[in-house]
């Protein structure tokens, strides 16, 4: 099937998880090496990406856009834009980081990455698991054989806010 | 409350760990299993030696990476750990570069700080290895493992190498670029048995960077190549030779005799040359002028005294360090030139009437001076009766000088001394760094001048 086209731009239809639709043009989407490959492999022109919450994909497409505008003259800006961009709860980046991921997009995912980085960065391992709402797994013994062998681990900023 | 970080991927876990220390990240492993299993895949191996019980746990820790084929993006070992039968760890060593090179390492770096004994790497067997992309060693030996013209393999996958304070000889050096023909980045600091460093033949070489030992002659004929950083041995000997380097944009000299016509030469051919960097050069009897460069942009000069004339018009940034009032004349004031910096160290100049003169007629050559910083020492001379004569202005001419960096640590106080460098720089604003009694003799002077 051939995409459907209005003057010369290419449009196609991302579906969200929850069947929400977004009309974009197609050069956006080739940011995206997996969406690259199947408007290029397989010529269609509604991809269906039910992993993605719409909230997420209202985001990503955000990015997709400021980026494709990116000049030398606005990078301050477009620096500033990817600061506030990350600057979300720490659910919602993850759920960011994870599509991203599976999108590839690749320069967006090391900012992403080093935004989850930059907050568990100095924190002990008890608020980092608070953070990131993690039940430990390990048995009583093994987390007191931690706790001997790597005392400095649960030492750190037991603050577990990240702001 | 849903446990949001254990719907992270692996590979997602990783590329997070990658962006945290190192010690930062060994400690998520015990957040919790799925973390643990994460760092003990990790793909980025870093390790530092500092012990025998350091080696025991890399030993452990590449086994493992060997017995569960679990593949490897990065591979680093330093070594700090000095030791007279160093070399009984040897064997192990090549053991734990076949690991990495066997899961697919992309990186790999080996970096002895105290070389005792040098490590003996095969680099055969290395670039064998077709998934290497950039290889990086410092202080290993070449030369042990004994090999032929026969040996030249084909590491198509090689895009960097560097190679600091390395025993390798003029024939293992060819063999080892013979064998990577497709190299982008080449980084050769120090090394030691090379007496001729040629760079030729290698279709995608976009940057060299070369520091040389006594008597090693340096050629280089690469057509793509883009930047090039060269430091000489020694600034009496002329021992570089760059051919055919017409697409150059970033060219940084240091140490060494320019030959007559050299530099004017490279400079008319290289018409894409933006950024030159010229430092302790012995440029001979003959002064230099690098003139009709349409290209350059950025133009830095350090301790080199014979530069004489400069006329780019399209230059945005000039620095000029030394310790000598410049003679330098800028033939057509670049439209364009948004910082121009001096930086003038005046170690054994004496510090009278003429020498301030020169500093006045120099600055006022060009329209302006964005910093211009002077440094001055103890030992400087001060002739005080001359520089009062300066009160009355024979020169009537105004420098512009932005900002005026002044460091001055003179025992005694100075007041013409002060009033000298106000005539003869014109600042529109001063920065000043000097002891207590100099400041305050500053203030007084100015208050003087105000009233």
């Amino acid at each position: 099937m051939a995409s459907s086209t209005t003057g010369e731009k290419k449009i196609l239809t991302l579906k969200g998880g929850d069947n929400e639709e977004f009309i974009l043009e197609e050069s956006l989407v080739l940011q995206s090496e997996l969406l690259k490959n199947m408007v290029k492999e397989e010529r269609v022109s509604s991809i269906p990406l039910p992993s993605i919450k719409s909230k997420t994909l209202v985001k990503i497409i955000e990015y997709l856009k400021k980026h494709a505008e990116l000049t030398p003259s606005n990078k301050e800006e477009f620096k500033n834009f990817e600061k506030e961009f990350v600057n979300v709860v720490l659910e919602e980046l993850l759920d960011i980081t994870v599509a991203v991921n599976y999108l590839k997009i690749n320069g967006l995912l090391e900012f992403c990455c080093q935004a989850v980085a930059d907050r568990i960065k100095d924190k002990s391992v008890e608020a980092v698991r608070k953070i990131f709402r993690i039940e430990s797994d390990f048995t009583p013994e093994e987390e007191s054989e931690f706790r001997k062998e790597t005392p400095e681990a649960f030492e750190g900023d037991l603050d577990d806010t990240t702001n | 409350r849903t446990a949001t970080a254990e719907i992270l991927p692996e590979c997602l876990i990783h590329k997070i760990l990658s962006y945290l220390e190192y010690e930062e990240a060994a400690k998520m492993s015990i957040l919790s299993k799925t973390w643990l299993q994460a760092w003990l895949t990790h793909p980025n191996l870093l390790f530092r030696l500092y012990s025998e019980q350091d080696v025991k746990i890399i030993d452990q820790i590449l086994e493992r990476y060997g017995d569960t084929k679990t593949p490897i993006y990065m591979f680093e070992c330093s070594i700090y750990y000095r030791r007279y039968d160093f070399g009984k760890f040897f064997p192990l060593i090549d053991t734990w570069l076949t690991v990495a090179l066997n899961n697919g390492v992309k990186y790999l770096a080996y970096r002895d700080y105290l070389r005792s004994p040098s490590y003996p790497l095969s680099i055969v067997r290395t670039l064998a290895a077709k998934s290497l992309r950039e290889l990086d060693l410092e202080g290993c030996d070449l030369m042990r493992v004994s090999l032929s013209t026969s040996n030249v393999i084909n590491c198509n996958s090689l895009r960097k190498l560097s190679l600091h304070d390395v025993h390798l000889d003029d024939k293992m050096f060819q063999i080892l670029f013979a064998s990577c023909p497709l190299i982008v980045n080449i980084v050769i600091h120090h090394c030691v048995g090379l007496t001729e460093i040629e760079v030729r033949n290698l279709q995608k070489v976009k940057s060299v960077s070369i520091k040389t030992k006594k008597n090693q002659c340096v050629t280089i004929q690469a057509p793509t190549l883009e930047y090039l950083s060269y430091n000489g041995f020694s600034k009496e000997s002329s021992m570089l030779d760059i051919v055919e380097c017409w697409s150059l944009k970033s060219l940084e000299l240091s140490c060494e005799r320019i030959s007559d016509g050299f530099l004017e030469h490279l400079i008319f051919r290289s018409q894409f040359l933006e950024s030159l960097i010229l430092n302790s050069l012995s440029i001979g009897l003959e002064s230099i002028n690098l003139c009709g460069s349409q290209s350059i942009k950025f133009l830095k000069i350090l301790a080199c005294e014979g530069i004489r004339e400069i006329d780019a018009p399209n230059l945005v940034t000039l620095e000029y360090m030394g310790s000598q009032i410049p003679k330098l004349k800028l033939a057509k004031e670049s439209s364009q030139l948004k910082h121009s910096k001096l930086f003038l160290y005046c170690r054994n100049n004496i510090l009278n009437n003429a020498w301030f003169c020169e500093l006045k007629k120099f600055l006022s050559n060009s329209t302006s001076w964005s910093e211009v910083t002077l440094k001055f020492y103890q030992r400087n001379e001060i002739n005080r009766k001359e520089l009062q004569l300066l009160a009355n202005p024979q020169l009537n001419i105004y420098p512009q000088v932005d900002v005026l960096d002044v460091e001055i640590y003179l025992t005694r106080e100075c007041p013409a001394f002060l009033d000298a460098l106000l005539w003869s720089c014109h600042p529109t604003k001063l920065n000043l760094s000097s002891t207590y009694q100099m400041i305050t003799c500053f203030i007084d002077h100015l208050l003087y001048w105000k009233n």
